[in-house]
């Protein structure tokens, strides 16, 4: 199946079902394709995570075509939740030049959750039935309160501890990768052990994921904090961690010359985290009865994502 | 989080790193960590990585780069 095809076919005919300005339409259609492209051609060595829900249906032994339309509202909600998160941590410089000011991102946001809540409530257009419908839209609605849930968490505490951080972890990427797996999933089975067993594989991607965005802060927090010489919010919880649990490590206060070093431990903990993450997120896989294919595809997506960079794929 | 603490001793502790990469059991159990399963697996996998497993978290990297469309 042409995912990409697939899933900007959808997108056109909800957007021309809705009475929208033709630039509005355009913008909307145009920055989605483009992100769409972008992260398809990002991911050779494996498939990219907008394939989550069509190998969650299709790993149930349902045809992956009836993914397309709960894969375009999911697709555009991350794509949203990405613009989104650029406004509230103040980071428009990262996209694009023709999106960086805040109400034109905030705008386009905003349309993508409502054309994803119409291609959701059109689930017929990929026989859906009306049960399995409902309850994805109320799995997708939960999420997005979720993962609101998870932001405000982010932007209204200014030192988090570190399960703090854990917990906004995964209350974020964590809970969309959950819906991901879980909405796909349930397109072709209603057994709830199938749909647990999913849905927490994809919560555990998805706080990999977040952990992997996290460290590209850190990476980024390098390049400008060189000459204010800070720690990061995350960093900062990191040592207040290891102060108050680590008998015999003295932490703070950390001079500059420390900063490196905190940087590069954080960094080797994270990964261990994520390697963690992953471990989880293949013991729920190995409880369930999948179809091979699909099974092997998550798993190829959690071993890519999970090594964060190294070059193992 | 007992992960935290080992990674940060790795990182500021040569010996230990180097310990924990000969005998990790043994190192870990003098260290009074315990371990859960899943977190086990992990510090294996990274110990076995080839090379100084003090210099594992000293990589260069980009997570959604898909995303990242500067222009």
């Amino acid at each position: 199946m042409d995912v990409e095809s697939s899933i900007k076919e959808r997108l056109a005919f909800a957007l021309k079902h809705v009475d929208l300005a033709p630039s509005y339409r355009e913008l909307l259609f145009s920055v989605s394709g483009n992100y769409l492209k972008a992260q398809l051609d990002h991911f050779q060595a494996c498939k990219p995570p907008v394939y989550l829900p069509f190998l969650c249906c299709e790993a149930n032994e349902m045809g992956s075509q009836r993914a397309v339309g709960v894969s375009s509202a999911w697709f555009l909600l991350q794509v949203a939740a990405h613009l989104l998160d650029k406004v509230e941590d103040q980071e428009l410089e990262k996209i694009r030049m023709s999106l960086r000011g805040k109400g034109m991102c905030t705008n386009l946001s905003t349309g993508m959750i409502f054309v994803a809540e119409w291609i959701l409530n059109h689930l017929e257009l990929d026989c859906v039935d009306a049960g399995a419908a409902w309850d994805i839209q109320r799995a997708f609605q939960e999420t997005v309160l979720s993962v609101c849930s998870g932001q405000h968490l982010d932007l209204s505490i200014a030192a988090p501890d570190l399960p703090t951080c854990w917990e906004i972890a995964e209350a974020k990427s964590g809970a969309a990768f959950a819906l991901a797996c879980y909405a796909g999933a349930r397109i072709s089975t209603h057994q709830s052990d199938q749909l647990y067993h999913l849905e927490n594989f994809g919560r555990y991607l998805g706080t990999i994921v977040q952990i992997s965005d996290d460290l590209k802060d850190l990476e980024w927090d390098n390049t400008i904090r060189k000459k204010k010489k800070t720690l990061s919010p995350l960093a900062s919880a990191f040592l207040l961690h290891i102060g108050e649990n680590s008998a015999g490590i003295s932490t703070p206060p950390v001079n500059n010359s420390e900063i490196p070093i905190i940087q590069n431990s954080l960094i080797l903990y994270l990964r261990l985290e994520a390697m963690k993450y992953a471990e989880m997120a293949r013991n729920e896989l190995k409880v369930i009865q999948l179809a091979q294919t699909p099974q092997d595809q998550m798993l190829s997506i959690l071993n890519h994502l999970s090594w964060l960079g190294a070059t193992v794929n | 989080m007992t992960l935290a603490t080992i990674a940060y001793r790795i990182s500021t502790d040569v010996s230990f790193a180097a310990m924990l990469q000969k005998n990790t059991e043994e190192t870990l159990h003098k260290a009074g960590i315990d371990l859960k399963v899943d977190e086990k697996t992990a510090l294996q996998k990274i110990l076995a990585l080839p090379g100084q497993i003090s210099q594992a978290g000293n990589f260069s990297y980009t997570a959604e780069p898909w995303a990242a469309e500067r222009q």
